[in-house]
């Protein structure tokens, strides 16, 4: 199933590749995928995280956690990598601090493993991708927000990288300034991620 | 300079209105002159013109015609400086907060700060002669916290009369503030009493259960003596006593729901300042003084209405200061300067281990060179060793060239440091919900050590041993200023200003728990800058008009933060598609709570006739960052991140009889309100009457001055 994906994806840039007159770029430019409302609620999971194939842009079943059958994995604030403490694949991961779209070549270095020491996307507010608002004097409270121009590098187990922006933690990919959102009986639920990435199919650091 | 002529000019004119209608008081009437003189610039008293640094001169006159009952109320009145409620009502300077402005009385430093802040309601006015306000850093004399400015306080003379005051002024807000006092200045010795009782019941500015002014009585007591010992030797005592009680409500989420707390706060402040002046001769001036104060600050929450115990906190701080300073001048054109001091300090509080001593000795040194009256400059240093933190060398030079009579310069460049503060230093704090620790650097190491033993050091980002000897954080400034009057009625003055602030401190993580929480301690690291200008000028009109208008331009921002979005590295979220952006250079805002424009404007008028006075004052502040983030960036770049602006506009008007004055006005007559400014309450009223009396004399009422 997989090997079959990376196959249809290598045909798409192939194909793409081909329609495409440039002669000197050896890819077209890959294209940025989203995925909404990414349930990372372990109630809603069986207790479990909410898994992710970053190649297939599938999520993938609890049963198969012990497996190198997906990348990244959501359990409401927390992001695992599948390394480690996490699972029995060899992903590493980052975050830089560089926006989505202007981050057009993955680092060379830098990566870490999930470990005891903690994970390779650092938990907690203001110290990976989001922030919470608390009780904030003026906007949406107790909100937990992404922050702008974080963005999540992951060096998937098969050596191809990938670059994630976690665009909501809402249901609905909601607009953060209405009221509605501001509003703690009327905001859409929370846990739910939309992530908009890129992955690079040719092994190269390109995320162009 | 500008600002001493704006009050010069209806000081004068109140001098007129005395001398024909009785005679002024020596001594108590600040009549302030071009030729006025200073001593916080300095350290010496010297005629203002012939200081080379910008100071702001504020006359007793001008604090009682405006009404004011405390400190932060004539400083609101002045360009460039901005009072900020956080942890109390404090004060911003040149874009520097609180934390970098010293406050001084009679040259000794007021010590109790709340997060930084200095409670500038803490200080009552009725005992000022004037105060001076000087500019840009003078850590070359006055050590830590005189990086953004210092504020001096002088407190009345001791006129040769038996004189004394009674002055009552009522409030909105149920305030009633009552001041006796009393002096003399005999043969031999010479005695102050000034008495204040200041009671308010503070207000709502928004729909909450707190106030936002907490209800409050404060008593401050001011006794004063002075002796003369011999021709060449005098003592003088200065005392202050003060003791507030604070009384507000808060609430607190829990699971039963919102629970109602009663919080009550008892603040006091003892500051007994002996000082020993032996003047030889003209040329030759030593003074002894010791300083020692105590502050204590404590807090008591209970549930309501069971009246158990929610939450108790202390803060006791002793500061003793010994300090010897050496005034020699050689001829008219040179004076030198040379001091040496040491400092005591113990600190006491819920979150601090016992036992925390800190010493501190100085050395500074100043050279006043005068070649003419046209030209003078000053260089001077200080250096400081502390037992908690690297010594620190300030310096300082400036230099003023009166070119004629209508125009001058003046230029000065100097150091500020500011010191750790207890916190950074002693702190030992594990919260009890969250599970992470706060660890100041002079306990860290043995902090860590602890928490080692007892195997809860997962593990370790740095080596605790190494995290020591935190540094001052320190400021590299400039202030440039030309002023220029036309014609006798005009003034104008511009001041420029850039303050370097480096090594500001701040927390960082070095360990992490077994709990998964982590350790932080304080490091030197982020940098920051502070430039603008202020432009101040005061035009006399005919009829006793005096119109005066002030603004300030200050651009305050993060270094790191503006290096980065140079390079465009900054992103915002942008609302409406969840897609990031890069933030514009000039979509930075730079620091919270600093308003790019600000400024004022006032008209006076002097009726010599019929002795009354009215003053009608709008003072601006321009929109500023409120502290909050909508755009995901954590930084001030979005119109919504902004507070709006406001203006605030007073009213106050004195009658003078014989020896009654009669007050009333308005504060905040249009009502200006902002929910990021607790500090701005509805219109206050205000009346009140002053009776003077003078023994032996007849025909005195007054320094109106």
């Amino acid at each position: 199933m997989r090997k079959f994906s990376i196959w249809i994806v290598a045909a798409l840039v192939v194909t793409t590749s081909a329609c495409k007159k440039d002669s000197d770029s050896s890819s077209a430019p890959l294209e940025a995928k989203t995925v909404n409302d990414i349930n990372s609620n372990p109630a809603d999971n069986g207790g479990y995280a909410m898994y992710f194939n970053l190649t297939t842009g599938t999520t993938v079943a609890a049963a198969d956690s012990n497996s190198t059958k997906w990348d990244i994995a959501f359990r409401t604030t927390t992001i695992k990598i599948n390394s480690g403490t996490s699972g029995p694949g060899t992903a590493a991961a980052q975050i830089v601090s560089t926006g989505f779209d202007d981050l057009i070549e993955a680092p060379a270095e830098g990566y870490a493993t999930d470990s005891d020491a903690g994970y390779a996307i650092p938990t907690g507010a203001n110290k990976g991708w989001y922030t919470y608002t608390g009780a904030a004097a003026s906007g949406p409270q107790h909100a937990i927000l992404p922050i702008a121009g974080k963005t999540i590098v992951v060096k998937t187990a098969n050596g191809k990288y990938a670059k994630i922006q976690i665009v909501s933690y809402y249901k609905g990919n909601p607009n953060i300034t209405t009221a509605e959102f501001a509003d703690l009986t009327t905001r859409s639920l929370g846990g739910y991620y939309t992530i908009r990435y890129m992955i690079q199919a040719d092994g190269s650091r390109k995320l162009q | 300079m500008l600002k001493q002529l704006y009050y010069i000019v209806p000081a004068m004119l109140c001098c007129y209105l005395n001398a024909s209608a009785q005679q002024a008081v020596p001594d108590t009437a600040s009549r302030e002159s071009l030729d006025e003189v200073v001593v916080t610039a300095t350290r010496t008293p010297r005629s203002i013109k012939n200081v080379p640094v910008p100071v702001t001169v504020i006359g007793q006159d001008k604090i009682e015609r405006i009404g004011a009952l405390r400190l932060n109320e004539v400083l609101t009145e002045q360009v460039g400086l901005q009072i900020i409620s956080n942890h109390g009502t404090g004060l911003q300077l040149q874009g520097l907060s609180s934390d970098y402005i010293l406050i001084l009385i009679d040259g000794e430093p007021v010590i109790g700060r709340t997060a930084g802040t200095l409670d500038l309601t803490r200080l009552a006015v009725g005992n000022i002669q004037r105060i001076e306000i000087v500019k840009g850093p003078s850590s070359s004399l006055y050590g830590s916290e005189a990086m953004g400015g210092v504020i001096n306080i002088i407190t009345k003379k001791m006129p040769a009369a038996y004189t004394g005051q009674l002055r009552a002024r009522i409030r909105r807000y149920n305030t009633v503030d009552v001041t006796a006092e009393a002096s003399k200045q005999n043969d031999r010795w010479g005695w102050y009493l000034f008495a204040n009782r200041l009671s308010t019941n503070g207000y709502y500015t928004t729909d909450s259960i707190s106030k936002a002014m907490p209800a409050y009585t404060a008593w401050t007591i001011n006794p004063k003596l002075q002796f003369k010992i011999s021709r060449s030797v005098e003592l003088t005592l200065n005392t202050r006593f003060y003791i507030e009680e604070q009384k507000n409500n808060q609430g607190v989420q829990e699971t039963g729901g919102l629970h109602l707390l009663k919080e009550r706060t008892r603040n006091t402040d003892v500051n007994i300042s002996p000082v020993l002046t032996y003047k030889p001769d003209d040329r030759n001036r030593l003074q002894v003084r010791n300083y020692l104060t105590a502050y204590q600050t404590k807090t008591t929450i209970d549930y309501q209405p069971e009246n158990t115990l929610y939450d108790e906190s202390f803060f006791r701080q002793l500061f003793n200061r010994t300090e010897a300073q050496y005034d020699r001048s050689f001829s008219d054109a040179h004076t030198s300067t040379l001091g040496i001091g040491n400092i005591i300090e113990t600190v006491e509080a819920t979150r601090y281990d016992d036992g925390n001593k800190l010493t501190q000795q100085y050395i500074f040194g100043q050279h006043q060179w005068m070649p003419s009256k046209q030209f003078n400059m000053v260089a001077g240093f200080r250096y400081d060793r502390h037992n908690q933190y690297s010594d620190r060398l300030s310096p300082k030079l400036a230099l003023r060239w009166n070119i004629n009579r209508r125009l001058w310069v003046q230029a000065s460049a100097g150091g500020g440091y500011k010191a750790p503060d207890f916190r950074q230093l002693l702190l030992n704090f594990t919260n009890p919900v969250a599970g992470y620790s706060v660890f100041g650097t002079s306990v860290v190491a043995a902090g860590i050590a602890r928490l080692q033993a007892d195997g809860q050091i997962s593990s370790l980002y740095m080596d605790a041993a190494t995290i020591q000897n935190i540094k001052a954080e320190s400021s590299v400034a400039f202030n440039a200023s030309v002023a220029y009057n036309p014609f006798t009625r005009l003034n104008v003055q511009l001041n420029l200003f850039r303050n370097n602030i480096n090594d500001l401190i701040d927390t960082r993580p070095i360990a992490l728990k077994t709990n998964g929480q982590n350790v932080f301690s304080y490091f030197n690291y982020n940098k920051v800058f502070t430039q603008g200008l202020e432009f101040q000028t005061s035009y006399s009109l005919p009829f006793g008009l005096q119109l005066s208008a002030a603004y300030q331009y200050l651009d305050a921002k993060d270094v790191t933060v503006w290096d980065n979005i140079k390079a465009g590295k900054v992103y915002y979220r942008d609302a409406a598609t969840n897609v990031d952006k890069k933030v514009k250079r000039q979509d930075y805002g730079g620091l919270y709570n600093r308003s790019k424009h600000s400024g004022n404007i006032k008209l006076m008028y002097d009726n010599a006739r019929f002795h009354y006075n009215i003053s009608v004052r709008g003072i601006y502040r321009g929109r500023f960052g409120y502290g909050g983030d909508v755009n995901s960036n954590a930084l001030l770049d979005d119109p919504a991140e902004y507070a709006d602006g406001y203006t605030v506009w007073n009213v106050s008007a004195q009658q003078f009889f014989n020896k009654l004055t009669i007050e009333a006005g308005m504060n905040n007559l249009f009502k200006a309100t902002n929910t990021y400014d607790p500090l701005l309450a509805g219109r206050q009223w205000y009346i009140g009457a002053a009776l003077r009396f003078v023994k032996n004399t007849r025909q005195q009422t007054g320094k109106q001055g």
